[in-house]
């Protein structure tokens, strides 16, 4: 073997092993995941109350029902969140001081409407967004509980982010564009948002301000990068990628740096959302082929 | 008498189309296949068993096994694409289980249909006849199959794993059982949930009899006798078929076995996954194993998506962007992989055909509300076993996925093939006076 090229299988292998070493500190920094349900049961859209005492989620709890359920991280207890719904209901947001919260029901045939629920007042909130097969997809209510962000599809095969007030009036187009926006989230300050979109050519996690101005990528890669939350001090964002070929989530800094792999599951790992301690994230994973909530300790993660 | 001559499908034996209709009128629609005919099909069928896994609401091809990374935006949606283990043909990433298996099954590219509607195109591809043609329901592929070879010992000779009879929120379709052959010729229905527990909707027309009660007393025509006194004439033979097939199922030790999924290991029965459909699919392996000849397993009861009481088809004339990925391809991914594996393990894909296909496509435009509507101008079918070449992609689609530039490939073809697989050739299928058109796939063997 000449010099040139013994060299050439040294720095190869040093190369390797560098990154066989920074892909095992990656894992090594995530802990163990604790399980919190078991019934294997299909959950979606996690979301705490600010209160850090309960989880509401989505789960299907007969074949043709998707209910909001809560689970109390204190005792441990399960029960409905709202015991009378009779038709599905998906992607529940509180405001902070939990006197208002949105959540998308279905009211018909492919048809979704939003839900405001002013907790003080009793009062019921509802926007239609139009007949025959008009859904809206996914949401999220700022954290002083007035405005209410939304998507839904346009003529021309998009999708948007909307804006309304929390009596779900005063409707604004926030982005206006050729590609489909989707999963917005508020950020802690409610200054900012973050969301889903395919402005890159495949789903990508996007920040732009409250107003929908300064539209910024923050991942870019061929997998699907979806569902981003952000962390309660809002540094940081949690978020579902597909970029290893399996759905794993990920933080990164709320500019897009730093991005981390946080969970390495066989099964899908899904609909990630911050503990309140900024500590922890909850989400659901697929693990033996049931579909779980389990909260895994980022913070050894975090810098 | 039959001839050879100028079928106009193409069967593996060649009988013609003008022969087939002269053995149809030739013979009465009730005549029944001799013994020695069942025996020498059976002998030259490649399969005993036929697994139709039916993806009911119709999954957009571009999303899941015919992508088109290079089509534009608007066409090929925002999934990525990743390599399959056949060089050169890439799934989207929805489906990474699938795309690590293709040397399990053939994938046909180009399968087309004639009827854009649910109930139409259901129809269609359980019987290769249109809905509301004429006065006559034809039998599904399930109930020539159960005609043909007739019941076995215990278990009924066409299961449906389902929550119900595949349908939409208006009704359901005409062509899923035995239509004008009475039914007598319907699914058996079975329905699994999602840990695995069985129903079995029949065992409600008998008022009063479980299990335990039957297996002790024994006393069936006394039971039916009681019930014949309360029902109408039109609804007694429904009943009466279907209530005989599940007392004898459940009075047969062996059959009722083949139904209990508690006999499986924990870590096979979670391979497949916690869902109504991973369940039924190990379901439908274990009837395999017992030979029962035809078992469909349906993805849902309703095709729609998202809609109050059903249950979560692949309609996704809504939501398509968002279910794909969340929901309905991790499930199908998952639970179809455990499915091939299982069956290869077991050495069950000699004998047995696995079709995977839904009812049509979805338009490869995104439609205006950010989804996919009905497209039945092509889309894809899944096929294995019963020598089936796998590693093999049978057919293309266009460069936006909206039509097949190769020979499309029909629900009449895709029943003739199954039949055929069989041992329901063109004589048989003539005597049994079904299916007088269509080609057998010649390519997928």
């Amino acid at each position: 073997m000449n010099s040139s090229k013994s060299k050439f299988v040294y720095y190869l292998s040093l190369l390797l092993v560098m990154l066989v070493l920074s892909g095992l500190t990656q894992f090594a920094t995530a802990a163990e995941p604790v399980r919190l349900t078991t019934d294997g049961k299909m959950k979606q859209d996690l979301c705490f109350t600010h209160d850090t005492k309960e989880l509401i989620y989505s789960v299907l709890q007969t074949p043709q029902l998707i209910k909001l359920q809560r689970l109390n991280l204190e005792s441990g207890e399960v029960g409905d969140f709202h015991t009378s719904a009779n038709t599905s209901e998906i992607y529940i947001d509180f405001a902070k001081d939990m006197k208002h919260y949105a959540y998308i029901r279905n009211d018909g045939n492919l048809h979704t409407v939003i839900q405001v629920q002013d907790v003080e007042n009793g009062e019921l909130h509802s926007l239609n967004p139009g007949g025959g097969f008009a859904c809206v997809r996914a949401l999220t209510i700022s954290p002083d509980g007035q405005n209410v962000v939304y998507s839904f599809p346009e003529t021309n095969g998009s999708q948007q982010l909307w804006q309304t007030d929390n009596k779900l009036q005063n409707k604004k187009e926030l982005t206006k564009s050729d590609f489909i926006d989707a999963y917005p989230r508020y950020s802690p300050t409610g200054n900012v948002l973050t969301f889903t979109s395919t402005r890159s050519g495949n789903f990508d996690i996007f920040r732009m301000s409250a107003a929908g101005t300064g539209i910024f990528q923050l991942t870019d890669h061929p997998g699907i990068d979806t569902r981003p939350s952000f962390s309660p001090d809002g540094s940081k964002i949690v978020y579902t990628s597909l970029r290893q070929g399996n759905y794993e989530i990920f933080i990164m800094n709320a500019d897009g740096a730093n991005q981390k792999q946080v969970t390495n599951n066989p099964g899908k790992d899904d609909f990630a959302c911050w503990h309140p301690d900024g500590k922890r994230i909850l989400y659901v994973g697929d693990v033996k082929g049931k579909k779980d909530i389990y909260s895994i300790s980022v913070e050894a993660m975090l810098d | 008498m039959l001839r050879i001559g100028d079928f106009k499908s193409r069967s593996c034996d060649g009988i013609s189309r003008r022969a087939f209709v002269q053995a149809g009128a030739a013979l009465p629609l009730t005549a029944m296949l001799s013994e020695n005919q069942i025996a020498q099909a059976a002998a030259q069928a490649r399969a005993k068993t036929v697994v139709f896994v039916w993806l009911w609401g119709a999954p957009s091809h571009l999303d899941t096994f015919d992508p088109k990374p290079d089509a534009p935006l608007n066409y090929r949606g925002p999934f990525g694409t990743i390599p399959t283990t056949l060089p050169g043909v890439r799934f989207t990433e929805l489906v990474p289980k699938l795309a690590a298996r293709t040397d399990k099954f053939a994938l046909i590219r180009s399968n087309i249909t004639h009827d854009g509607g649910h109930p139409g195109a259901g129809t269609f591809g359980y019987t290769g006849h249109r809905e509301g043609r004429g006065i006559t329901i034809q039998p599904s592929w399930g109930s020539i199959v159960s005609r043909h070879h007739g019941a076995g010992e215990g278990l009924p000779p066409y299961v449906m794993l389902s929550r119900g009879i595949p349908r939409d929120v208006v009704k359901t379709i005409d062509g899923y059982g035995g239509g004008d052959w009475g039914k007598a010729y319907d699914p058996f229905l079975i329905q699994c949930d999602e840990l695995g527990s069985i129903n079995i909707p029949a065992l409600k027309l008998v008022d009063g009899v479980t299990p335990d009660r039957i297996a002790h007393r024994r006393n069936l025509q006394g039971q039916l006798d009681k019930i014949k006194r309360n029902v109408t004439a039109d609804t007694f033979d429904a009943w009466d078929s279907k209530s005989k097939q599940a007392f004898t199922l459940l009075t047969n030790k062996q059959a009722l076995e083949s139904l209990d999924l508690t006999k499986e290991t924990t870590d096979l029965r979670e391979n497949y996954g916690q869902t109504s459909f991973g369940q039924s699919l190990l379901l439908a392996r274990r009837l395999v194993e017992a030979e029962v000849p035809f078992v469909n397993v349906s993805w849902s009861e309703f095709v729609e998506a998202f809609s109050p009481n059903t249950d979560f088809g692949w309609d996704t004339h809504v939501k398509n962007f968002d279910l794909l990925p969340n929901r309905h391809c991790p499930v199908l991914d998952n639970a179809f992989s455990a499915f091939l594996d299982d069956m290869y393990d077991r050495g069950l894909m000699n004998s047995t055909l696995v079709v995977c296909m839904g009812e049509f496509g979805r338009t490869p435009r995104i439609n205006n509300r950010a989804a996919r509507d009905h497209w039945q101008h092509n889309y894809f079918s899944i096929w294995a076993g019963a020598g089936v070449k796998t590693g093999q992609v049978i057919g293309a689609s266009d460069a936006k996925g909206e039509r097949p530039v190769t020979r499309g490939i029909e629900p009449t073809g895709v029943g003739v093939t199954m039949l055929d697989c069989m041992g329901i050739d063109s004589i048989a299928r003539a005597e049994l006076n079904v299916l007088p058109e269509g080609e057998f796939i010649h390519e997928l063997f």
